[in-house]
């Protein structure tokens, strides 16, 4: 029988710095055991506990997508105790990995629909992974129109830089990038990142000098902005018709995204969050996550807002 | 389950030999009187059972759900995990947990709706479920504390337990409850008989006096209903003189969080599971310092929320069974049982 | 004691008339019997319900500095608390230690007779339900189903109390006199020089008895007004000092921790022992420190606003005995 608290060993086969800040890296593992990678079936939305032997144990969303063979992508911040070590480790390493976890974004519901991904900061991740599993070419058809909102709080701060690149020139989807604050190379769209080597990459559309500020024409085919996620969402979201909303991001966006979603006719049964609670087991054991009677490690941790309305007010 | 449960009769002079053909099978533990009945320890003597005790300070949790437990030990030099043995119970010898008050026999069946179930199973938990038999004794004479009554539990409650006593003038009325239970009293089969009409007549007129000892404080279902109002006035205060000190939680039978931390010396570590409390105000922080649960408020709030409105959402059941615990150890005299009349009394 | 009671009251009462304070802090009747519960009462609440008697055994001050949280917050009017001489004292380090101020504070002082305790007593009473309880100046009777039983104070008084030498606060604005229990304080503690006398292995052991029923629920430390900070080094994680298992060496680290973070700041009022579920006996490691303070520094905590605490300060001429290498 499975013991649920027993990780099981991956291999660290490369870690990339994500920001400027060099706070956020993402770290691709390799399951040391085939039968574990076979076992290890997951959805986008859900997340997974990190382990390292001798610090302990940290909850960090998959950021990779259940398309990407061979590999899980997790891209962790470093903050306390566990994600601290974390980041001091190298390629090669071996630590450990309990999971998939939680619930995952209703992609079912989903299917048939436009979807609306909206995303701040490094939260962005198992949104990243929704975006790889909408694009892969034998799922694409499943969905109609795919539009990305992302935001940081400035162009360093951006993760999986060159992915958005290429997202901003893909057809079949919109994308949206903004940041709170531009630096001088925001506009004309040059960005110095690890990942991205110059030349950085033309805008997606209207030429190479296209202001990205969020007031003035033409702005609803994507494109990259200056300003906060929710303002950026006023002026281009789709329309509600048909559409299912994903959120993920800090509570102060997601505290200022939610009225102008309802304000533009999305229903709350249209909306889905993906919220954060300190967690331990992940297995909705350790009594430590609850909202109300729900356990955002079990029930979690993606939640129609219809659902969050019923719940106290506490996260 | 069992489809006839029996009523056997034990005089109290063959207690002794019941006791002694009992332990050649299982380990029996119990409230011993050599700790003043502080929890349920190993018993090798019957006389060494505390029968009269009202009930253990720790409660009978510890038992399946220690304070500290190792989850598996590691190697950090070896980067290697070394499992545990607790997929295989072969180890294990057979246990009777003796003497357990009716409340705490029904606590063990709530921490199996969470530890139990296969959602997925707690091994550490389930194993010792597994070997231990529950022999609970009803309460003839409840504590002034005790208001199981109130939550849905009693005196003579059989949830949880394999088998029941009742202690009669010189005999002990003995009620199998599970097939578990029928099986455990096998070997002392010769020492037993059937129960006569007027063994049940005395069992009866006995736990009626025991029932109306208990008054009835408020109805938990009605309770439920009135904690949906989550911003009620009264959680503004309540907190107040809180010390936030979690014993209402460590002692308490169906509280069950725990903190999941590694301890290394050396190159030799373990990942341990401790106890750990809503009222503590670490329990909610985040990495990034913020914290849902801010101040005590919010904690006593969670606190009465999960046992009598969350849990009985989540779980189909109140997961406080009236023991009295957390009344009598609270350093501030924090009465749960007031709490109740208080927010049963807000409109 | 009814005297005092009402004398309570309507001080109470008047300072919430003439909008002295808005909140105060006192004691209530408690739910089980040879208890009270600390009762924080606004304007709008039952001041009659306010008591003293020999178990008001909270030390108040411990929630001062959860309702205030600063020495430098300006509270629009100052909390009211009802303080024993040992919350006084309490109060006193609070003051001293900055993290309240003075004039944020409306202390009625009151004369201790001491706190009866209630574990000795309950120790006396064979599991016996409790109807009701009498008190007068000198014994506690405790009524029960068959018949009652007379308990003379002087005998079970908390540890504590027994050797109190500061029964009347040390500070207050205003002071209800009452009696005061008689007993001539003695330092050492005679209980605690017992202790130390006794060969190191021995003490070791007696420490290590006690501390192992420990079930580390912090209570010992949230009951003291002394332990206020924000982050106890028993739950910091960056580093972190101790684990958080029920082993016996995490236990003792903690516990000598905690009493060496006491020294020169116990007041030896005994709310961790009472708070404590497992009846471990802490005073005996605390007060041994509060013994060995006055002894080497001459300095008790809480009796003046003014001295130094000998750990905040340094003397060339300090005993230094113990800096030499050990033998
Ligand atoms: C479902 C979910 C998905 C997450 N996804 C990501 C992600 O993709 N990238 C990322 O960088 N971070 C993510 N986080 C947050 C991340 O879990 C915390 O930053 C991390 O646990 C901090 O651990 P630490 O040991 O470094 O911090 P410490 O402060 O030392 O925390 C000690 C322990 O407390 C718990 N804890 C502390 N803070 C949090 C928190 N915010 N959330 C949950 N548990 C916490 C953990 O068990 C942690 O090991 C996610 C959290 C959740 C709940
Ligand atoms: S035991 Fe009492 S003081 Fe301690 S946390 Fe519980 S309610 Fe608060
Ligand atoms: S809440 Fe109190 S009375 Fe209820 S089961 Fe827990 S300890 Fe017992
Ligand atoms: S959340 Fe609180 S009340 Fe509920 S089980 Fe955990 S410690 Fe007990
Ligand atoms: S350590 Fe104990 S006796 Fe000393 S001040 Fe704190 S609570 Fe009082
Ligand atoms: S109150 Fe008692 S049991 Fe709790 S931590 Fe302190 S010494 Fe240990
Ligand atoms: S993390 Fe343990 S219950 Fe959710």
């Amino acid at each position: 029988m499975n013991n649920p608290y027993v990780p099981m060993p991956v291999r660290i086969s490369d870690i990339i710095t994500e920001n400027e800040a060099r706070d956020i890296k993402t770290f691709k593992l390799i399951f040391e055991n085939k039968e574990d990678e076979k076992k290890f079936s997951f959805l986008p939305g859900q997340f997974a506990e990190l382990s390292i032997l001798g610090f302990g144990e940290c909850p960090i969303g998959i950021a990779s997508s259940p398309t990407e063979d061979g590999f899980l992508l997790f891209t962790v911040k470093r903050a306390g105790v566990v994600t601290t070590r974390l980041h001091r480790a190298e390629i090669g390493e071996t630590i450990g990995i309990r999971g998939p976890l939680g619930n995952t974004y209703p992609i079912q519901d989903m299917e048939g629909h436009n979807v609306l991904i909206i995303g701040g900061g490094f939260a962005f991740t198992t949104l990243r992974s929704t975006i790889k599993y909408i694009l892969e070419k034998r799922n694409r058809g499943s969905f109609k129109d795919l539009t990305v909102i992302y935001g940081a709080r400035n162009p360093g701060e951006l993760i999986y830089k060159d992915e958005l690149w290429q997202w901003e020139k893909q057809s079949g989807m919109k994308t949206y990038i903004t940041v709170d604050k531009g630096d001088k190379n925001w506009n004309p769209l040059t960005l110095p990142s690890p990942r991205c080597p110059p030349p950085y990459p033309p805008p997606t559309s209207g030429g190479g000098q296209r202001r990205g500020y969020y007031v003035g024409e033409g702005l609803k085919e994507g494109g990259r902005y200056e300003g906060f996620v929710p303002t950026i969402l006023k002026e281009v979201a789709p329309s509600p018709k048909d559409t299912i909303a994903l959120i993920c991001g800090p509570p102060i966006m997601i505290k200022f995204t939610l009225p102008i979603l309802t304000n533009l006719g999305f229903v709350p049964e249209s909306i889905f969050l993906s919220l954060e609670m300190r967690m331990k087991c992940g297995i909705g054991k350790c009594g430590r996550c609850n909202i109300g009677h729900k356990y955002v490690c079990k029930d979690g941790p993606v939640f129609a807002y219809a659902e969050l309305q019923r719940l106290p007010n506490e996260y | 389950m069992l489809k006839e449960k029996r009523n056997l009769m034990l005089y109290k002079q063959d207690f002794e030999k019941f006791f002694r053909l009992l332990s050649e099978t299982f380990t029996i533990f119990g409230p011993s009187k050599t700790d003043g009945s502080r929890s349920f320890t190993k018993i090798d003597a019957s006389d060494e059972i505390a029968f009269d005790y009202e009930n253990t300070k720790m409660s009978l949790k510890e038992f399946f759900f220690p304070q500290t437990e190792t989850l598996f030990f590691f190697d950090t030099e070896k980067n290697e995990v070394k499992q545990t043995d607790v997929e295989t119970n072969k180890h294990d010898k057979q246990n009777i947990l003796f003497g357990v008050r009716p409340c705490d026999a029904m606590s063990i069946s709530f921490l199996d709706k969470v530890f139990n179930a296969n959602n997925p199973q707690d091994l550490y938990y389930t194993r010792r479920r597994k070997s231990t038999r529950i022999v609970s004794f009803a309460c003839t004479n409840p504590a002034s504390t005790c208001f199981c009554t109130s939550v849905g539990c009693g005196p003579d409650s059989e949830t949880g337990a394999d088998i029941i006593f009742f202690e009669l003038n010189g005999r002990y009325f003995i009620k199998t409850v599970t097939p578990e239970g029928e099986k455990t009293i096998k070997s002392a089969e010769k020492l037993l008989n059937p129960a006569t009409k007027n063994d049940i007549e005395e069992k009866v007129h006995l736990m009626k006096t025991a029932n109306s000892n208990l008054k009835k404080i408020f109805d938990s279902g009605n309770l439920q209903k009135k904690l949906d109002n989550f911003n009620a006035p009264y959680w503004g205060k309540l907190h107040r003189k809180c010390l936030g000190c979690g014993i209402c939680t460590y002692l308490c039978p169906t509280c069950h969080c725990f903190d999941i931390t590694d301890e290394v010396i050396k190159s030799n570590g373990r990942r341990i599971r401790t106890w750990d409390s809503c009222m503590f105000s670490l329990f909610t922080l985040h990495a990034s310092g913020h914290n849902p649960r801010p101040t005590q408020k919010e904690r006593m709030r969670q606190r009465i929320m999960h046992k009598f409105n969350y849990a009985p959402k989540y779980y189909g059941k109140t997961f406080c069974v009236g023991c009295g615990r957390c009344v009598i150890y609270c350093p501030v005299n924090m009465d749960i049982r007031d709490v109740m009349k208080e927010i049963m009394e807000e409109r | 004691m009814r005297q005092i009671e009402y004398e309570i009251i309507n001080t109470v009462e008047k300072l919430f008339a003439d909008k002295k304070i808005d909140i105060f802090i006192g004691y209530k009747k408690g739910t089980l019997s040879l208890q009270t519960s600390p009762y924080f009462l606004s304007e709008q609440d039952d001041v009659r319900k306010l008591v003293w008697n020999s178990f008001c055994s909270n030390n108040l001050a411990v929630f001062i500095p959860r309702i205030i949280p600063n020495s430098k917050s300006k509270e629009s009017k100052p909390v009211g608390i009802l303080c024993k001489g040992c919350d006084s004292r309490s109060l006193v380090g609070l003051i001293k230690e900055k993290q309240i101020n003075r004039d944020n504070l409306f202390i009625i002082g009151i004369s201790c007779p001491g706190i009866v305790d209630r574990r000795k007593i309950l120790s006396r009473l064979d599991g016996k339900e409790i109807i009701g309880i009498d008190e007068d100046a000198d014994s506690i009777v405790v009524k029960l189903k068959d018949g009652e039983k007379r308990f003379e104070k002087e005998e079970y008084l908390c540890e504590s109390c027994l050797n109190c030498a500061h029964p009347t606060p040390s500070i207050y604005d205003v002071l209800i006199r009452g009696a005061v229990y008689s007993l001539q304080a003695i330092t050492p503690d005679p209980i605690t020089k017992d202790f130390s006398s006794k060969p190191r292995e021995e003490r070791w052991k007696i420490f290590e008895t006690e501390v192992s029923k420990c079930i580390r629920c912090y209570a010992c430390r949230d009951a003291c007004p002394n332990c206020y900070c924000k982050e106890c080094f028993a739950e910091q994680t960056k580093p972190q000092w101790l684990g958080v298992s029920k082993g016996l060496s995490e236990v003792i680290f903690y516990h000598i921790v905690r009493i060496l973070h006491q020294a020169g700041r116990c007041v030896d009022c005994g709310a961790c022992v009472r708070a404590c579920p497992m009846d471990i006996n802490l005073r005996l490691f605390t007060r041994v420190m509060v013994d060995e303070v006055k002894e080497r520094f001459g300095y008790e905590p809480g009796i003046s606003l003014k001295d130094t605490p000998p750990l905040a300060t340094f003397s060339a001429d300090d005993k230094q005995e113990f800096m030499t290498e050990p033998e």
